[in-house]
C-alpha cells in the first residue's frame, strides 16, 4: 500500500468518464430509488445509502454475500443433523434428495454468494480506493450484482417459478456437475435445466466484474503514465490483477462446460462426458485458486500495514504473482487422475501441479519474512491480526495436503474420501474465510465509517471460528483416512466412526454460532458503532484506528512512522533465492521419487492389465444406482452388485459406465487400495490381488451418482476354499481393513429391520449373517414405519404422505418384489467353473411388509445371498408432478439384502 | 530504554507468531498425511511427499532465521 493513499481521488480518470455516466436511466432511477429507500433509517444505515455509489454497492455485495453465507450455514446445518441422525440410528427428516442437495446447494451458496461475491465486493473496492480511481461504469457492477445473485437463485432450481413443490426442484448434483449426471436423456437423474442456466449467468456475472476491475486498473496505468510510468502496483494489487486475469481464463471453461451440457439436455450436440468434465475441472481447479487469492491479498495487504514496514521482497512477490497466474489454468486434470486419460497427461499435471508449489512458498516466506524485526510493542494483536495469523496456519495445513492429493498412486487412497472434504474445508475455512475476515475487520468500518462496536464479540468471534473449523476439519480428516466417501452420510455404524461424525456435528454447531457474534457485531456497529474520523489520516492509519476498535485495552501507537530501508535488497533477495532454490530442489527430488509409482499407477487405469494366469476378468457396467458384473476366466457368472472370486486370485476389471460417471471403490487398509473412476462412454481398467481370507468385502460405489448414491453398494465376495470355511480369519484380519464390510452376525436369534432407506440395520449390503451347516434360521422384517415417499421400496406417484401405505394395505401389505435366500453356486472344475444364484427352496416369496417374517431351512456350508437381491426400478415422481423443468429421479436401487456365511 | 519499553520488547514478536503458526500448521497436515502409515503403499506414495515437505519446513525455518531482517 503505497504511503498517503487516501480514501478519495477524485482527480484520476475524471476526464474519461463517459457521458452516460451523469444523464443515464440507471443514474436517475438509482436516485430516485435511492432517496426513498434512505428515509427509512434502518436501510439507510445497513446499505450506506447516503455514501458513494462504489460504497453502496460494495456494501450491497457484502450483505447479499453474508445472506448466502447464512444460508448456506443453514444447509449443511441440515445436511449434518441428518447425518448425526443416521450415526446415532434415528429417523431422517429429509428425503435422499434434500440430503445430498443440501450439500450441493451448500457448496454453491458458500462458493458463489458468499466467497465469491465477497472476493468481488472488496477485490472491487480496494482497487478504486487505494489506487484513488473514480470509478466508473456503474452499469456494468451492477450487472454483475444482479447475474451472480440471479444465478445462485436458478442454480437452486424452479423453487421460485412452479406452483407446486417436490424434491425434485433441488439439484443433487455436486457442486461440479459431472456430466452427464442431471443431463435429460443421457442420466436416470435429471436437474432442473435452470442449474445450467444459472451457471451460464454465474459466468457472465464474474466476467462482467473482472472487466469492470480491468478498466479502472486501466486508468491508473494511463493516468501514471502508461508505458512511461514509473509507480508500480502494490504488491496486493498484483494479486487481485493476477485474479483478473484468471477469472475469464477459468469461468470461460465452465461456461463452455455449461452450454455443452444444456445443449445436450436438449438433445443437441456431441456427448462425451470425460472430455466435457476435463474442461470442466480448468474452471474446477481455478475456483479454488481464485478464492485462495483472498487470504494472499488479506496477507500483502494487511501485513506491511500492521508491521509498518514494506513487503520483504517486492520483485519476488511479483515473480510468485506471475507464477500463480501462468500455472493455476493448467491443472484440471490433477482432479481426473483415476480416470482413463493418457499416462503421459497425468505425469505432466502432477509435475506442473507441484510447481505451483513455488509461487505458494514464495508468497509464505515474503509475507513472514516482511515481520521479521518487527518489535513486541510495535504490533497488535487485534482481530485484523489474530485472523491474519490463523489464516497463514490454516494456508499451511491445507497447502501442505496438497501434495499429497497430487501425488498420483497416494491420490488412489485419497480420492473422494472425506480427507479430500477436510483438505478442501482447511483452506476454505481455516484459510481463506479467515482471510476474508482479516479482511472484514480492517475494511468493513471504512465503509461504514463506523468503528467496530465491541471488542469482546470480535474475539469470541475469532475463538468460537478457530475452535469449530479446527474440529470441523480434524474429525473430517478422521473419516476420510478411514476411507469414507465424500458425501457418503450413509455408513456402517462403527463406534469410532459415529464419534467422529457426532463430533463433527459438534463443531459444525460451534462454527455457525461464533457467526452470530459477528452478525451481532456488525449490526451494533452500524447502529452504535462510534463514527470514524479520518481526517488527517492516511488509509494505512484509518485501517490501524479501525483494528484496533477489536482490540480491548489498543496501546500500539496508529501513525504511519519513517521506515528507511537499511537492508540492503541483494541481502533479502539472497534469502528470498535460498529459499527458492531449497524448495526447487525439493520438488525435483520428491518428482523423481514419485514418478515411478506415478506412471504404473496412471497405466493401470489406462490399457487392459498384463494380467498373470488364472486371473479373473470382469467386465463392470455402472448403472445408476448398482454395478453390472460380468466374470469370466476360473469364475463365469453374471451379478448385480456382487463380484465372486477366489482367495488371493488377480482381478483385472474392465470397466465403463452408462447414465453417470462411478467410482470402483474397495477401500482396503491392510492391502492396497482398490480405487479407479469410471466415466460413461470411456473404459477404464484396473488390476488387483484379492484377499487371501474368505469373507465379504465392502465395494461402494465411490462417485456421486444421484440421490441413491447411499444405496449404491456392492461387495467383493471371496470364496472359501471347497468344503466352506468360517470367517474367523477374516475378522481376525479385520476384513482387510475395509470400512464399508458389512458386520458379521450370528444368524441365530438375529432380526433384520428393514428401515426408511429400504436397507437393513443401517448397514448396506445388510449385515453379513453367519451360520454353521444344517439348520439355519433368522428373522426379517419390513415395519410399516418405514415405508413412505422416500422409500423405493413402493413406487407410487401421490403426494399424499400416507400414499405409499394405502397403496400396500390395498395390496395385502405386499410388495411386488420377492425376498428369498438364494446359493452362489460355483459349479465345475476350479478352473473353469460357472457361478449362479440359484433360489434355496421355499426361502422365495413376495415381501410382506409389516410381519415379522422367520427363515428356516438346512444349509451346506457355502456363501449365499439373502434379500432382494436384484435392482428394483424406481421413479419419484409425486403425483406426476416432475418434468423436464422441474428434474426427474429414476434408477434401479438394491438396497435390502446381505450375505449368509455358512461354515462346515 | 524505558521500564515497560523493556518489558515489551522482551515479548513475543510477530514474527514468532507467524512462526509458530506455520509450525502448527505443518505439524498438523504431517499428521494427517502420516495416519495413512498402516496402508500398504504408503512408503512408495505418500512417503516421499511427506519427507519432501518436512525437509521444506526445516528448511524454511532455517533460513528465515539466517535471513536478515526486515530493515
Amino acid at each position: 500500500m503505497p504511503e498517503g493513499t487516501t480514501s478519495t481521488g477524485e482527480a484520476a480518470g475524471e476526464a474519461r468518464l463517459p457521458v452516460f455516466e451523469h444523464v443515464s436511466f440507471l443514474d436517475s432511477a438509482e436516485e430516485a430509488i435511492r432517496k426513498r429507500l434512505a428515509k427509512v433509517r434502518i436501510l439507510d444505515r445497513v446499505f450506506l445509502l447516503s455514501k458513494p455509489w462504489i460504497f453502496r454497492i460494495t456494501m450491497l455485495m457484502i450483505v447479499l454475500s453474508v445472506f448466502w453465507g447464512a444460508v448456506g450455514g443453514f444447509d449443511i446445518f441440515g445436511y449434518q443433523t441428518q447425518a448425526y441422525a443416521w450415526a446415532l440410528g434415528q429417523p431422517l427428516h429429509l428425503s435422499n434428495q434434500e440430503i445430498y442437495s443440501a450439500l450441493t446447494l451448500h457448496a454453491i451458496r458458500m462458493l458463489f454468494g458468499f466467497a465469491q461475491q465477497f472476493q468481488m465486493a472488496i477485490f472491487g473496492v480496494l482497487v478504486v480506493t487505494a489506487l484513488g480511481i473514480k470509478p466508473r461504469l456503474k452499469w456494468m457492477l451492477y450487472s454483475s450484482v444482479f447475474l451472480l445473485n440471479l444465478s445462485v437463485i436458478l442454480i437452486e432450481g424452479p423453487f421460485y417459478l412452479m406452483p407446486q413443490f417436490n424434491d425434485n426442484y433441488f439439484p443433487a448434483e455436486g457442486w461440479y456437475f459431472y456430466s452427464p449426471l442431471g443431463i435429460r436423456g443421457l442420466s436416470s437423474y435429471v436437474i432442473s435445466p435452470l442449474w445450467y442456466i444459472g451457471w451460464i449467468l454465474l459466468c457472465a456475472s464474474v466476467i462482467i466484474w473482472a472487466a469492470w476491475v480491468i478498466v479502472h486498473l486501466r486508468d491508473w496505468w494511463v493516468a501514471h503514465g502508461g508505458l512511461r510510468g514509473t509507480e508500480r502496483l502494490p504488491p496486493f494489487l498484483l494479486f487481485i490483477l493476477a485474479t483478473v486475469i484468471l477469472i475469464p481464463l477459468g469461468y470461460v471453461t465452465v461456461l463452455a462446460s455449461a452450454v455443452w451440457d444444456t445443449f445436450n439436455y436438449f438433445g443437441v450436440g456431441p456427448v462425451a462426458p470425460l472430455l466435457n468434465q476435463l474442461v470442466f475441472w480448468f474452471f474446477g481447479h481455478a475456483i479454488v485458486y481464485l478464492l485462495f487469492l483472498i487470504p494472499i491479498v488479506a496477507y500483502y495487504l494487511l501485513v506491511p500495514i500492521f508491521a509498518k514496514r514494506p513487503i520483504y521482497s517486492y520483485r519476488f512477490a511479483f515473480a510468485a504473482a506471475v507464477m500463480f497466474t501462468v500455472l493455476t489454468p493448467i491443472l484440471a486434470i490433477h482432479h481426473l487422475y483415476l480416470t482413463s486419460l493418457p499416462v503421459w497427461s497425468a505425469w505432466l499435471t502432477m509435475v506442473l501441479t507441484f510447481a505451483i508449489i513455488i509461487p505458494s512458498a514464495i508468497t509464505f516466506f515474503t509475507v513472514w519474512m516482511t515481520m521479521k524485526g518487527v518489535k513486541a510493542s510495535e504490533w497488535e494483536w487485534n482481530a485484523v491480526t489474530m485472523f491474519l495469523a490463523l489464516s497463514f496456519a490454516g494456508s499451511i495445513a491445507g497447502g501442505l495436503t496438497g501434495p499429497d492429493n497430487n501425488t498420483i498412486s497416494f491420490d488412489v487412497d485419497l480420492h473422494n474420501t472425506l480427507f479430500i472434504v477436510s483438505h478442501f474445508h482447511t483452506l476454505a475455512l481455516l484459510s481463506i474465510t479467515a482471510g476474508a475476515f482479516a479482511l472484514t475487520y480492517a475494511l468493513l468500518p471504512v465503509l461504514v465509517g463506523r468503528f467496530w462496536y465491541s471488542p469482546r464479540l470480535a474475539q469470541a468471534h475469532f475463538a468460537g471460528s478457530a475452535i469449530g473449523w479446527a474440529g470441523l476439519v480434524m474429525f473430517m480428516d478422521f473419516l476420510g483416512t478411514d476411507g469414507i466417501l465424500r458425501r457418503g452420510f450413509m455408513f456402517q455404524l462403527d463406534p469410532s466412526l459415529v464419534f467422529d461424525q457426532v463430533m463433527i456435528t459438534v463443531f459444525v454447531i460451534i462454527t455457525l454460532l461464533a457467526q452470530l457474534f459477528l452478525v451481532a457485531n456488525i449490526v451494533l456497529t452500524i447502529f452504535r458503532g462510534k463514527e470514524v474520523h479520518a481526517e488527517g489520516l492516511s488509509l494505512n492509519e484509518a485501517i490501524r484506528a479501525i483494528a484496533s476498535s477489536t482490540h480491548p485495552h489498543p496501546t500500539v501507537p496508529i501513525k504511519d512512522v519513517p521506515f528507511e530501508r537499511k537492508m540492503p535488497r541483494a541481502r533479502r533477495e539472497g534469502a528470498e533465492r535460498a529459499w527458492v532454490a531449497t524448495v526447487a530442489v525439493l520438488l525435483v527430488a520428491v518428482i523423481v521419487a514419485a514418478t515411478p509409482a506415478a506412471l504404473s499407477t496412471s497405466n493401470l487405469f489406462t490399457s487392459p492389465a498384463d494380467a498373470p494366469a488364472g486371473t479373473e476378468w470382469v467386465t463392470l457396467t455402472g448403472e445408476q444406482y448398482y454395478w453390472n458384473v460380468q466374470e469370466s476366466g476360473p469364475i463365469t457368472g453374471t451379478f448385480a452388485n456382487v463380484l465372486v472370486v477366489h482367495a488371493g486370485q488377480w482381478v483385472a476389471v474392465n470397466a465403463t459406465a452408462t447414465t453417470a460417471t462411478e467410482g470402483f471403490y474397495i477401500p482396503f487398509r491392510s492391502l492396497p487400495v482398490v480405487d479407479v473412476q469410471v466415466v460413461p462412454y470411456t473404459w477404464s481398467y484396473e488390476l488387483f490381488q484379492a484377499p487371501s481370507q474368505p469373507g465379504v468385502y465392502g465395494m461402494p460405489n465411490a462417485e456421486f451418482n444421484g440421490p441413491w448414491f447411499g444405496q449404491d453398494v456392492g461387495v467383493l465376495i471371496v470364496l472359501p476354499p471347497a468344503g466352506g470355511s468360517t470367517l474367523g480369519a477374516y475378522s481376525a484380519a479385520a476384513g482387510a481393513g475395509d470400512v464399508y464390510n458389512p458386520p458379521v452376525w450370528s444368524a441365530a436369534g438375529t432380526q433384520l429391520v428393514s428401515d426408511q432407506e429400504g436397507i437393513f440395520n443401517s448397514s448396506v449390503p445388510g449385515p453379513t449373517l453367519i451360520a454353521p451347516a444344517g439348520p439355519v434360521s433368522f428373522a426379517w422384517t419390513v415395519p410399516m414405519a418405514s415405508i413412505g415417499i422416500d422409500n423405493y421400496l413402493v413406487n407410487v406417484t401421490t403426494n399424499d404422505p400416507n400414499g405409499q401405505q394405502n397403496w400396500l394395505n390395498a395390496h395385502n401389505d405386499t410388495l411386488p418384489y420377492d425376498f428369498g435366500v438364494y446359493t452362489v453356486s460355483v459349479t465345475g472344475p476350479t478352473n473353469h467353473s460357472v457361478a449362479t444364484l440359484d433360489p434355496v427352496a421355499g426361502t422365495v416369496a413376495p415381501i410382506k411388509v409389516g410381519p415379522r417374517n422367520v427363515e428356516s431351512m438346512s444349509l451346506a456350508a457355502g456363501v449365499y445371498l439373502y434379500g432382494l437381491v436384484t435392482p428394483i426400478p424406481y421413479v419419484y415422481d409425486p403425483s406426476g408432478q416432475s418434468s423436464w423443468m422441474t428434474g426427474s429421479e429414476a434408477g434401479n436401487v438394491m438396497g435390502l439384502w446381505g450375505v449368509l456365511w455358512v461354515s462346515p | 530504554m524505558s521500564a515497560v519499553t523493556s518489558t515489551r520488547e522482551r515479548g513475543i514478536t510477530p514474527f514468532f507468531v507467524f512462526g509458530l503458526a506455520l509450525v502448527v500448521g505443518a505439524a498438523w497436515a504431517f499428521y494427517m498425511s502420516a495416519i495413512y502409515y498402516p496402508t500398504p503403499n504408503f512408503v512408495t506414495a505418500a512417503l516421499p511427499t511427506i519427507l519432501g515437505e518436512a525437509v521444506a519446513v526445516a528448511a524454511i525455518l532455517a533460513i528465515a532465521l539466517w535471513a536478515p531482517k526486515n530493515e
